[in-house]
């Protein structure tokens, strides 16, 4: 358990958790650009030819009004699915050798100026926030540091694109409808996020109070389809009561929501009381950074006593589906569960809960 | 703390015959080289585990490369680009689902990957901390090891 500081994010919306709300609140879904993914805003990404640049003045830029005190020893730790192999892999002189995780946090602490008790980089696909978030209250439950730093981060480019494409998996008409029995696929989308949590109390009234993630032995891409295992996480995070609202994972991808669907039907019996709702059908697939990104959207929805619908929902074919958000809805919500599945058989959940 | 060191060696360069497990892990010959150790890894050494530690330095980086070089379209070798994926092709050979955590990033990875299995050790979760490297030989041959530790449950140096 750990309290949580701060929390930022820049998506398609823009930057800021507040961008993000409102742009899910107000039903929008952005166009696309040439190349088929959802970008942040030119306005707020520099223009550079170096994916690591782009990375480091985004994450800066979130973070840089926070207080920093050398008085908090702070860890930091940075997630995400990809790095920057994109700025590495197409250069003919490219060395397997190379590390393209650490340029990104080594520029980063370089440019804060700021001192840091220890550091990690974690990757488990699109779990990699939960991942980071887990290590991050062992670290502060093990007194290792009062503070961690949880940035998480993925930006799309030609690798990416090229390798979902190869998969089959963005939707051929250009639009994630997560849950829907048309959906199809999903779309691919810049996303980086910020977190700051502490062992103290201070002026925040929102914990992070359990993560568990777990890697399944079944697929390469396909999770397992019972839900059995993510469900197990599910019950993990929320062991003794269920929470009022789910941020699923919700991908648009066949696989992805039918386990959804399962996982949630299984870990709770009063499930058809518990809203589902989602961000991807706006803001497209953040991959490494989409949990630290629904964790911002968790915490707006905890501020504004409102839940952001799924706007490109029109009926599903799933168990879930009367409870499914398809319109705004005003709520005082105080637990929240966060859902996530990555490749590599990975299924992760954490609950947020109000004080 | 004393610790028990598996160490298994997969030969890619050998002409290939099924490998003993080739039955529990689908598609096996589409895998990579640290995937195939990490496979040979599970099925020789029976070690207990109840939380698995990756360490992957170098990431997926050699399958990146052979996904680009190969026209950048195949998706059976995008899959595997993920520092963590091996793990979930070792797990299918045990047949097992448990706690896992994915270090990477050059060296550190392995130094954190170290530290995590110490604490996680103090705490009781008996994990296993597994990795995975290429040895180029003499003879041109490409062997991947893999090697792992767990905490040994008997009180004498191994």
């Amino acid at each position: 358990m750990s309290y949580i500081q701060d929390y930022s994010c820049a998506t398609c919306h823009g930057l800021g958790s507040s961008s993000l709300w409102e742009g899910l609140q107000s039903g929008k879904v952005p166009s696309t650009d040439s190349q088929g993914f959802l970008q942040i805003p030119s306005a707020i990404k520099e223009v550079s030819q170096s994916y690591r640049e782009i990375f480091v003045q985004l994450l800066k830029n979130m973070i840089q009004d926070w207080n920093w005190s050398e008085a908090h020893k702070t860890a930091i730790i940075f997630a995400s699915t990809k790095g920057i192999i994109e700025d590495e892999i197409w250069k003919e002189d490219f060395s397997i050798d190379e590390d393209t995780f650490s340029p990104i946090l080594d520029t980063l602490i370089k440019e804060l100026d700021f001192s840091f008790c220890e550091q990690a980089i974690v990757s488990t696909a699109c779990t990699s926030s939960h991942a980071a978030l887990e290590l991050a209250n062992r670290w502060l439950n093990r007194l290792i540091c009062d503070d961690v730093l949880i940035i998480s981060g993925d930006l799309i480019g030609p690798f990416t694109l090229k390798g979902f494409s190869s998969l089959r998996a963005i939707s051929p008409r250009g639009k994630v409808k997560p849950f829907d029995k048309s959906r199809d696929g999903l779309i691919l989308g810049d996303g980086l996020a910020a977190v700051r949590l502490s062992r103290e109390k201070r002026k925040s009234n929102y914990k992070l109070e359990n993560v568990y993630s777990l890697c399944e032995g079944v697929s390469a891409t396909r999770p397992d389809l019972s839900g059995d295992n993510l469900s197990l996480c599910y019950k993990n995070v929320c062991p003794t009561y269920a929470p009022e609202l789910i941020i699923a994972h919700g991908t648009g991808t066949q696989y992805n929501d039918q386990t959804e669907s399962q996982a949630i039907v299984k870990a709770f019996p009063s499930f058809d009381s518990i809203p589902i709702t989602c961000s991807k059908w706006s803001i497209g697939h953040t991959l490494g950074a989409s949990g630290l990104i629904d964790f911002n959207l968790a915490l707006e929805i905890l501020e504004r006593n409102e839940v952001p619908g799924i706007a490109t929902l029109d009926e599903s074919n799933l168990h879930v589906e009367s409870t499914l958000l398809k319109e705004n809805t005003l709520r005082q919500i105080d637990r929240i569960l966060i859902s996530s599945l990555g490749f590599g058989g990975m299924c992760a959940a954490m609950s947020i809960v109000r004080e | 703390m004393k610790i028990n060191y598996f160490k298994s060696t997969f030969n890619i360069s050998q002409p290939l015959s099924e490998p003993p497990w080739n039955e529990k892990v689908p598609r096996w010959y589409q895998l990579d080289g640290p995937a195939l150790a990490l496979c040979q890894l599970f099925f020789e050494h029976d070690f207990h585990f109840n939380y698995l530690l990756l360490a992957s330095p170098t990431s997926s980086n050699e399958t990146e490369r052979e996904f680009v070089l190969t026209g950048a379209q195949r998706a059976q070798k995008f899959v595997h680009t993920l520092p963590n994926i091996r793990a979930s092709m070792a797990l299918q050979v045990v047949n097992k689902v448990t706690p896992f955590l994915c270090f990477t990033g050059g060296t550190k990875s392995l130094e954190n990957a170290l530290k995590e299995f110490y604490s996680l050790n103090l705490e009781n979760k008996q994990p296993a901390l597994v990795c995975t490297h290429k040895v180029s030989t003499a003879g041109g041959n490409k062997l991947y090891e893999a090697w792992g530790i767990v905490k040994s449950r008997e009180e004498r140096p191994v």
